[in-house]
């Protein structure tokens, strides 16, 4: 059963994020790609029935929008929008209000780090309407382009997508701990930075499984036949599970234990 | 009476710096508007702070309507409303949408925010967001956020700070109309002293750290300082002595004599000092106001 207590921090926390930067970044995040996509092809309609034609139309467009997504946009724009939705608190003063209303610190930190989930999942929704976008769009506007010969695997795509989604939670635990703890925004950000730098520095080193904000990479160059690296011991997304609630976890104790609350 | 808040011996002290309060006993009586003076840095916010478990409690107990903070803090922050320093706003956010995230934690009426909004005067900001807000309304917004729930116990830290001497006056007749209802405590801390020597009942002063007086504002008003008159005179030593022997308290303060009495004597002082001779220029009742006081119990301690 769902606490009704949990239930109101919850919607309080997406309250706070309306019209807020994070939510205008998510949409920024999620569409960036496709909108570029789109554009380069709209540039050169004669080129576009060619592509149509392709046997592999859907994967070269999938291969084309995660490539640029996978290995930096996406892990990026998790960096920021996860550190904005604890730094909200410390730009408005409001952690000391939130601390004296009667709320267990629990929920607090429970659904912060749902909001934070659900606008990254947001980013992953966006993006995979925009991918289909680019994909159906210049059919409508560029007249005598075939349909593609393989129909859209929609679930195969959802399910990469939701793979990925999962792969991206260890930087989603991470930033959002780093948030929680680090009353300068410029900390968190520049700390998921650097360490998002130093994974893609490293991503052919045999072990590269264990720089947590690689995964979604290291996943995608498997899907592409490129793989990095010798391979984890378990499926990537495993690791990635386990990371993020050990981070979690590390982190409420972290955020429990603080002296200072506001 | 039963109080509102006790503390017993409540000290806390920050890493590497000395105690920023020490053995306080504060007891605020239910119902009183209960003034916590001091000057900047004397512990008044580290106490409300304490009191809203904001910081961790290193010493001593806190105990609110009766009940241990450790051992019931949401039931205790449930019946209390704060304001501390700055109010917390989100500022992308209207002062609707800003009541409406305290609404659901609080779990009060959705009605309570149309409420809240018309007692602090901010019924018609629509949706302009708060951080075009004028100070003073920003305030008042904090204000309406501690209110919103009817809180049973207000805990309003510098609350005028800021504000123009309108909006001081409004904020203190706000405050003034809650606590005559007799349904809700309010500790206000200040160090304005004349704002809120007009509206308090109880007052604590907090020097250094420690709780230097506690009581009633009659108590601190008649205590150990009684009201005198000041007389500017041409021969200040021999005017003293001839007071002293008739029997007033006098004593000499750079050029001026300074009878501890009540203005009413002033008539009879003045015809014992001009029978005798000596010349009386100018004669000032001095009342001593809150303030007076509270530099003199200030200034007592080391």
């Amino acid at each position: 059963m769902i606490d009704a207590a949990l239930v109101a921090i919850i919607r309080s926390e997406l309250l706070k994020q309306r019209r807020g930067l994070a939510r205008l970044l998510v949409w920024g995040a999620g569409l960036f790609v496709p909108a570029i996509l789109l554009l380069l092809r709209l540039r050169r309609p004669s080129a576009i029935p060619a592509l149509y034609r392709d046997e592999a139309f859907w994967d070269r467009l999938w291969n084309q929008a995660w490539d640029p997504m996978a290995h930096m946009f996406y892990p990026l724009a998790v960096i920021v929008v996860t550190s904005l939705v604890t730094q909200i608190e410390y730009r408005d003063d409001g952690w000391k209000q939130l601390h004296a209303a009667p709320v267990r610190l629990g929920a607090i930190y429970l659904a912060k780090l749902l909001v934070a989930l659900a606008l990254v999942g947001q980013i992953m929704i966006i993006f995979h309407v925009g991918l289909v976008a680019v994909g159906v769009l210049p059919r409508l506007v560029v007249s005598g382009v075939p349909l593609p010969p393989v129909p859209l695997p929609l679930g195969e795509f959802t399910r990469r997508h939701l793979v990925l989604f999962f792969d991206l939670l260890p930087i989603v635990g991470l930033q959002y701990v780093l948030g929680l703890l680090c009353k300068n925004v410029l900390l968190p950000i520049g700390i998921g930075g650097a360490l998002w730098t130093a994974s893609v520095a490293a991503l052919g080193w045999s072990s590269n499984y264990l720089l947590l904000y690689n995964y979604p990479a290291i996943n995608y160059s498997l899907w592409t036949g490129n793989r990095v690296g010798r391979g984890a011991p378990v499926a990537v997304s495993y690791l990635a599970g386990g990371a993020f609630v050990a981070i979690a976890l590390g982190g409420y104790v972290a955020y429990r234990a603080k002296a200072d609350k506001g | 009476m039963t109080n509102a808040v006790e503390t017993t011996d409540l000290s806390h002290r920050f890493a590497g710096s000395d105690y920023a309060i020490q053995d306080v006993d504060l007891v605020v009586p239910a119902g009183s508007i209960y003034g916590f003076l001091g000057a900047n840095g004397a512990g008044k916010t580290t106490t409300l702070r304490l009191l809203l478990g904001l910081l961790r409690k290193q010493q001593g107990t806190i105990r609110v309507f009766g009940k241990e903070l450790n051992q019931d803090r949401l039931g205790i922050l449930r019946r209390i409303g704060s304001l501390i320093e700055s109010p917390s706003l989100y500022g992308h956010l209207s002062a609707t949408e800003n009541l409406r995230i305290w609404q659901g934690l609080y779990r009060c009426p959705a009605q309570r925010i149309g409420e809240a909004l018309d007692l602090v005067g901010l019924k018609r900001t629509g949706s302009k967001p708060t951080s075009h807000f004028s100070l003073g309304m920003k305030q008042r917004l904090g204000l309406a956020i501690a209110l919103l729930h009817k809180p049973l116990l207000l805990l309003l830290d510098e609350p005028t700070n800021g504000l123009d001497p309108e909006g001081i006056i409004e904020i203190r007749t706000l405050l003034d109309g809650l606590a005559r209802s007799g349904e809700v405590t309010v500790v206000i801390s200040s160090h304005l002293l004349a704002e809120v020597e007009k509206l308090v009942t109880d007052v604590g002063v907090l020097h250094q750290g420690r709780l230097v007086f506690q009581g009633t504002l009659a108590a601190l008003s008649a205590g150990a300082h009684a009201a005198s008159v000041i007389f500017h005179t041409d021969d200040n030593p021999r005017g003293s002595a001839i007071l002293s022997e008739a029997g007033w308290a006098v004593r000499l303060d750079q050029d001026t004599l300074v009878v501890a009495t009540d203005v009413a004597n002033s008539a009879a002082l003045n015809a014992t000092l001009v029978n005798a001779g000596i010349g009386v220029f100018e004669i000032t009742p001095s009342r001593r106001d809150l303030e007076a006081v509270f530099m003199e119990l200030i200034r007592g301690k080391p």
